[in-house]
Formats: structure tokens, sequence, C-alpha cells
């Protein structure tokens, strides 16, 4: 369980997020929306404890948080599948390569496994993030714009796994597509939270 | 073309380059007539030669060598230790910079001076070569490290990356380019100033006492013998160091 009580972010004196309040299930889909720059990644990052509010309280589960973040982070000196790996708990190094290469597959990049990361274009890096977040075997999800750069058909896969991979966890997902939060539980953040 | 057609042309514009110069230097001697100021590339070639086979050669570069080699080891650690010690206090990198700042600054000479009067003679070239590599490793660890891309870092911590796994897939990965360059200037630079000191300390079995002694008695030959021989010395320490580093930078952590 998460919760949220009067939580308020501010950078440089404007407020991003203005006393939200919010109760987040165990497990469950969650899709935040509103307009750029109200506060979807703020939360996500306050959610997964690297940002600390101005004020409020906050309750987070003492668990592992996988989050796939805005920007891809991908590292440079590793290729697709090593990357994946790096979030994946195996053995040794060789099972954990194997496994990222299965997930790899499920985001349609079987063939870009050994592919560095300058060597994949846009919608490619972003799946390859998107494949870290869903392999690294945590209870809560957070997605920041996981679809951004694909096209509608992998879009449309990419939403089907995701909402697979979510079963059994929380999920929470900022999107600016209202399609992509069909059947989830709808947080709307308004200009300032 | 092919790698080897390359490497070859390479190497046939390499000896294009060193033979231009050699036949200037032939005609300059030849012009200025007078083997005390500059002596014929023959001359100083047939020194060479003799040179080669004494023991007291191999021995003199082998005392700089292992000089050097003290001192470059010993500027290293001391400059991850400081480095890592300025990256993680501010206190610190207001106390340490500075210093390396004026270290890096300071004339290598006042540094032998200074060091004759603290240490012995075979002790000064290596307190040289350490406070010519210190600074410069200092600085290129400390910008390094403050270059990595704050987001590949969280990235690390949230995926649940130890701190040794994080070290060895994030942080060594990222300041590896800008160490191994500084490290190969490093050691090109340590080499000199420590041969600079042995000149001026004279200690025993060293290429810089023997080049004094070349300069007090007056045998140009064999100054500029002992300075092709350092000098080809100091490019096989760096080839060398650049081949080992290539093969570092070739290992994938899988």
């Amino acid at each position: 369980m998460i919760e949220l009580t009067n939580v308020s972010v501010a950078f440089g004196g404007k407020r991003v997020i203005d006393s939200l309040s919010l109760r987040l299930p165990r497990a469950g889909m969650v899709a935040l929306t509103g307009p750029s720059g109200c506060g979807k990644t703020t939360l996500l990052r306050v959610l997964a404890g690297l940002h600390r509010p101005d004020s409020g309280s906050i309750r987070l589960p003492d668990t592992p948080v996988a989050f796939c973040f805005q920007e891809d982070r991908l590292l440079p000196w590793y290729t697709a599948a090593q990357n994946v790996a790096l979030a994946i708990r195996a053995p040794d190094d060789r099972a954990a390569l194997r496994a990222a290469e299965g997930w790899l597959a499920r985001v349609g990049l079987e063939d870009a496994a050994g592919l560095m990361p300058d060597q994949l274009s846009g919608g490619m890096k972003r799946r390859a993030a998107l494949a870290r977040a869903l392999a690294y075997d945590a209870p809560v999800l957070l997605l920041d714009e996981p679809f951004r750069a694909l096209d509608a058909q992998t879009h449309a896969d990419m939403l089907r796994l995701v909402r697979a991979c979510a079963q059994g966890r929380l999920m929470v997902m900022a999107t600016h597509d209202p399609a992509d939060a069909e059947g989830m539980e709808v947080i709307r953040l308004g200009p300032a939270g | 073309m092919t790698s080897t057609m390359m490497r070859r042309d390479a190497w046939l514009r390499r000896a294009a380059v060193a033979a231009v110069y050699l036949l200037l230097w032939s005609g300059l001697a030849r012009a200025v007539n007078q083997p005390l100021l500059l002596p014929a590339p023959g001359a100083v070639l047939a020194r060479l030669i003799a040179l080669l086979p004494q023991a007291a050669f191999r021995a003199s570069l082998a005392g700089t060598l292992a000089r050097t080699l003290l001192a470059y080891a010993l500027g290293a650690a001391g400059a991850l230790l400081l480095g890592l010690l300025c990256c993680r206090s501010r206190i610190a990198d207001a106390l340490i910079s500075p210093l390396m700042g004026a270290v890096r600054a300071t004339p290598v000479s006042s540094f032998i001076v200074l060091a004759l009067v603290w240490l012995s003679a075979s002790g000064v070239p290596v307190l040289t070569g350490v406070l010519m590599t210190l600074p410069v490793l200092h600085g290129a660890l400390v910008t390094a490290v403050r270059g990595v891309d704050p987001r590949l870092a969280e990235m690390a911590r949230v995926y649940g990356l130890s701190p040794v796994r994080r070290l060895r897939h994030v942080w060594l990965p990222a300041v590896r380019p800008a160490m191994i360059d500084a490290g190969l200037g490093a050691i090109g630079l340590c080499w000199k100033a420590v041969v600079a000191a042995e000149v001026i300390g004279v200690p025993a079995r060293a290429v810089g006492s023997r080049l004094y002694e070349a300069k007090i008695y007056l045998e140009t030959d064999s100054l500029i013998a002992w300075t092709i021989a350092v000098v080809m010395m100091s490019v096989l320490l760096e080839a060398l160091l650049r081949r080992l580093a290539g093969r570092y930078a070739e290992v994938r952590h899988d």
C-alpha cells in the first residue's frame, strides 16, 4: 500500500504538485494523465522514493521498484541485452543475458539484442528500456510515458504486454493517451498537481 | 584498402618522415662542421651501437625505468585516493584541489631543487615523477567522475545494483576513456620529469646521470645517443601501456 497525504513539491518556487493525497493498492493498474508539466514525472519519482516532497507525508512499501524512466537511460557501453540483463537477478551473468534476450524478444527486439544503444532507433531504445523495467522482479512498476516514439501497432502491442506484466503488481503509468488508460484507475493531475 | 596495406602505408610514411629529418640533420652537421656542437647522425649511431652491449647502459636504463614506474604507480595510487576523496567530500575538495593546481603550476626544477634538500639522490627523481603524475591523474579522475551522467547512476540504484556492481557497470566504464587518455599522457610526463631530476640529482644507475656526464665531458655524440635511447624507451613504454589500455577497453562485462 502506498499512501500520500497533502504532498507538495515545488521547483524554483513553482508548485508542481500541490497538496496531493492518494492511496494506491498493492496491486492494480493506475494511469496518471494530465497536460505536460502537471507533475506526472515528479509524482512517479516521489512514488519511487527518488524525490522527497517539500511537505506532506508519504508511506512507501519497503520493496524494490521497477522504473521505466522518461529518458531511456541505457548504458551506452553495453548492448541492449546487457542493459536489460543488469536488471535481472539470475545465478550468473550468462543466465541473466539469456533471460534478457527473452525479454527483448517479447518487446520485438529479438534481432537487436547485440546492438549498442547508439545503433538503436528512438522507438527501439524505448522498448529496450521498457523490457528492462518489465524484466525487473519488483512488486511496483512505474512507467513514465513508456510508449513515446512508438508507431500505432507497436504501441498497441506494448500496451498489451504491459497489461499482462502488471497482473499481481501495482503498475502506475504516466501517459498522454486516454486510450492507454482504458480499464485502469485514472488519476488526472491538473496544471499544479 | 586492407588493414595490412594501411599499416604498411603508415610505416612507409613514418620512414619517409624520419629520412627527411635525418637528411636535414646530416646537412646541418656538415654545414656546422663541429662535432662538439652537432655530431653527424652516423657518429651518434656508432656511439649508440657502442653503448648497447655495455652493462652500465642497461643498468642505467633499468634504473630510470624502475624509478619511472615506481613514481607513476605512487602518483596513480595517490590520484585515485585523493580524487575519490574530492568526489565524496566538498571539504576534501576545497583542501586538495587548490593544492593540486599549485603542484601542477610549479616548475619541475623547483621541485627537484627542494627534493634535493629533503631526499637522497635516488629518491629525488621518484618524488619529482610523483608530483608530475599526481595532479594530472587527479584532475582527470575528478573531472571524469563528475562528468558521469547522474541519471545513469540513479537508474543503477533503482534497479538494485549493489555498490560493487554500480562501480563495475556504471562508474568504471564511464570514466575509463578519460582515464586511459590521462594515464597515457602522464607516463610520458613522468618519464621526462624523472630523467630531468636525475640530471640534477645524479643518482647511480640513471640515464639522467649519464646525460649529465656526457655534458660535463663534452661528449655531444653520447649525449644525443643517450637521449635517443631514453626517447625510444619512453615510446616503448607508452606503446606497451597503450596496448594494455586497449585490451582493458575491449573487456566487455556481460
